[in-house]
């Protein structure tokens, strides 16, 4: 039985950051999709967005330490399935969201993947951080737990 | 039918705590609007005309007495007596306050129940065949497997900021009844060889780009089905129009790609998927199946009873009603029964708190306390013994839910219309009204045959009206409600689109419009031709100069 995504954290593995514009402004640190792709010495990060083509990395996986996915927009929900597909596709470096993704994303976030997350605002980062230490029941297996409900209820 | 279990019930629970708190930060000005926004839609929470609707989710269409009693309770303490019973199974209010929705929903979640995605970009309630497990013609009873899909899309991580909403469907019968081909996806069970596979079906859909779905996969092991459905809606979600919510559907994407690229795609996720834990086990099926196992039946000989065929020839009202409203049943010695929500007085799918209390109590004594909600807007009592059908009719008589119309032109479909949805264009209530008015004589309304008549107030086509046989669509002229009618739309196998008759007409026209396009079927028609058969036969044309030359 192949597992979709096998990186079951214990939930101080979540990484929490704070947006900080003055960085921002200086440079973007992590390349974009299209520079990591024409540069001849690949760097071992990576941003992508919405809407971006990224299967010429698929094979690239394994040299990649840390790819951001943005959400430009809280509702754009590509980004969801990016992650879940790099997991699905074994990469197991660190997959970071940054943008305009909410605080009340941040269940459906972790589940899809994402183990660091860059918020807008420090409180918010705060309970992110209390919300995922807490144990819920899903359905769907997820990046914590592979199993889907139906194969780990207790008959 | 299915019982939560203490993950089932936990799952249910948390959600009411998570949007009592969402809720309790949108009112303290922490969750600003438009982030509560989705939120709330995906907690099945609308901001409307008048005030907030809720839309309860009723899962593929089951409910049990138990909790119907919990919606009647809901409608007296936080609204204002009454519901309404959507095209796509759920019930809906009118009048909450959000203030009060947290608490609404903790008093559903001790019945099982929740409105968990029956809004918002996301995965909504399924839907399926009104009759299933009952009724003959069924290669197997699809309710398993849309539990199994239930639990699959119930707050899914993946697929909650879609491009837009996304409605799945399931039939197991050649006798398609939940419109499969008017669905983002539709999916019809079928034996193979004692295995069940599925036809997956993919872009259909109504509103304002009517499109019939197209088959995209055939013969897909049912084990499949979640991972196939993953990998459909992930290329949806990756690449569906996010600029235009008008061309966000589904059906969009598919015909702008084309369906053998779309599934190519589709094809390569799913090869991702395809052996992995998303394989529905056995075990599984075999713990959901014993929930919709056939109930504790009583042994009859299928032969009419006499005194029930005394009745039926004695006493013309109940004849009528027995006729139209009452359908054969797979166990001999039963009816289903249907009830129509369509009285001259409510708007159609309407029903109050009384009568849900009254249809509870008749559940439990006649149909082993569980009904059905139906995509045409009534319920059914699935499971009533012949010999107590009499009696049956009779208690409906007195909660004025006895109407013997179901299949006739009073059984309109209908959505709630400008009297009280913000997207609407026109009111559709009183249209509805106007022609079950016009139209009181119910021989007559016999004499007509089978039609199907569907209104929408707008063109999201929450009322089906493209696949009516006869569609009427509201729209908006310089700030005046015009109606635009079509002719040969249908559901089902056959599915297809009705064609618009030509400029539209005021409200105050509509029931003489309808009754110039009956007098031309009736004047044409062939021995015991139907409605739409005539009509494919003869054409739009008659039906336009007979409306058009003599309103002029």
């Amino acid at each position: 039985m192949q597992h979709l995504t096998s990186t079951a954290q214990p939930t101080d593995f979540y990484r929490f950051s704070v947006f900080d514009p003055s960085v921002a402004a200086n440079q973007a640190v992590t390349p974009n999709l299209l520079d990591w792709i024409a540069a001849d010495i690949k760097p071992t990060r990576l941003t992508i967005a919405p809407g971006e083509d990224f299967s010429e990395i698929l094979d690239q996986l394994h040299k990649l330490q840390l790819i951001e996915i943005q959400f430009p927009t809280f509702t754009d929900g590509r980004g969801f399935s990016t992650a879940r597909e790099l997991r699905e596709r074994g990469y197991t470096g660190t997959l970071l969201a940054t943008g305009s993704f909410i605080l009340d994303q941040i269940e459906y976030l972790s589940r899809c993947g994402f183990d660091a997350f860059e918020f807008q605002n420090a409180s918010h980062a705060k309970v992110a951080q209390v919300r995922l230490a807490q144990q819920k029941e899903v359905y769907q297996g997820d990046a914590r737990q592979p199993l889907p409900l139906f194969r780990r209820r207790a008959n | 039918m299915y019982q939560y279990d203490h993950y089932d019930q936990s799952i249910v629970d948390q959600r009411v705590a998570q949007f009592r708190d969402q809720t309790a930060r949108f009112l303290s000005g922490d969750l600003s609007a438009d982030e509560y926004q989705p939120l709330r839609l995906q907690n099945g929470l609308y901001i409307q005309r008048h005030a907030p609707m809720l839309r309860i989710a009723v899962p593929y269409g089951m409910i049990s007495s138990t909790q119907l009693r919990a919606v009647a309770d809901i409608t007296r303490k936080y609204d204002r007596g009454y519901a309404h019973i959507s095209t796509r199974q759920n019930i809906q209010i009118n009048w909450p306050e959000l203030e009060r929705v947290p608490d609404i929903l903790a008093d559903l979640a001790k019945v099982q129940m929740h409105a968990i995605q029956t809004s918002g970009n996301c995965i909504r309630n399924i839907t399926t065949d009104q009759f299933a497990g009952v009724i003959d013609g069924e290669q197997l009873d699809p309710r398993p497997y849309c539990e199994i899909l239930r639990q699959w899309s119930t707050l899914h991580p993946e697929f909650a900021f879609l491009p837009r909403k996304f409605k799945i469907a399931i039939s197991a019968n050649a006798t398609d009844r939940a419109a499969i081909l008017a669905h983002d996806v539709g999916i019809e069970l079928k034996l193979s060889q004692n295995n069940v596979v599925a036809d997956i079906y993919v872009g259909g859909g109504l509103g304002r780009t009517p499109i019939i779905g197209t088959l995209l996969k055939a013969s897909l092991p049912a084990e499949d089905l979640i991972s196939y459905l993953e990998a459909v809606i992930r290329v949806y979600n990756q690449f569906g129009r996010r600029d235009n919510k008008y061309k966000a559907r589904i059906k969009i994407l598919a015909k702008a790609m084309g369906v053998d690229a779309f599934g190519a795609k589709v094809d390569a996720q799913w090869a991702l998927k395809k052996q992995s834990e998303l394989q529905i086990t056995e075990s599984e099926l075999e713990r959901v199946r014993a929930y919709f196992s056939a109930p504790d039946y009583q042994v009859f000989d299928s032969e009419l009873r006499a005194d029930l065929q005394t009745r039926i020839r004695d006493n013309r009202l109940f004849a009528r009603w027995y006729e139209k409203n009452t359908l054969a049943h797979r166990q001999p010695g039963y009816r289903i029964v249907n009830i129509a929500l369509k009285g001259a007085s409510i708007a159609p799918g309407d029903i109050t708190h009384l009568q849900l209390d009254a249809l509870a109590q008749l559940a439990d004594r006649f149909s082993f306390g569980e009904l059905r909600t139906t995509h045409q807007q009534n319920i059914v009592l699935a499971d009533v013994a012949q010999n107590q059908v009499y009696e049956l009719w009779q208690a409906l008589q007195v909660h004025e839910l006895a109407a013997p119309v179901i299949g006739t032109l009073h059984d309109m479909i209908c959505c709630p219309g400008g009297d009280f949805c913000s997207l609407a264009n026109a009111k559709s209530i009183p249209i509805a009204q106007a022609i079950q008015a016009r139209f009181d004589d119910l021989d007559y309304v016999y004499d007509l045959g089978p039609i199907e008549l569907n209104i929408s107030g707008c063109m999201n086509a929450c009322g089906h009206h493209h696949i009516g046989h006869i569609g009427i669509l509201g729209v908006d002229k310089k700030g005046r409600e015009f109606y635009q009618v079509a002719l040969g739309g249908r559901q089902g196998r056959e599915a297809s689109i009705g064609k618009i008759l030509g400029p539209s007409f005021g409200a105050e026209d509509m029931a003489d419009v309808i009754a110039k396009i009956l007098d031309v079927y009736v004047s044409t028609r062939h021995d015991e031709e139907t409605f739409i058969q005539t009509y494919d036969r003869i054409g739009i044309d008659p039906f336009k100069e007979a409306v058009y030359a003599t309103s002029h």
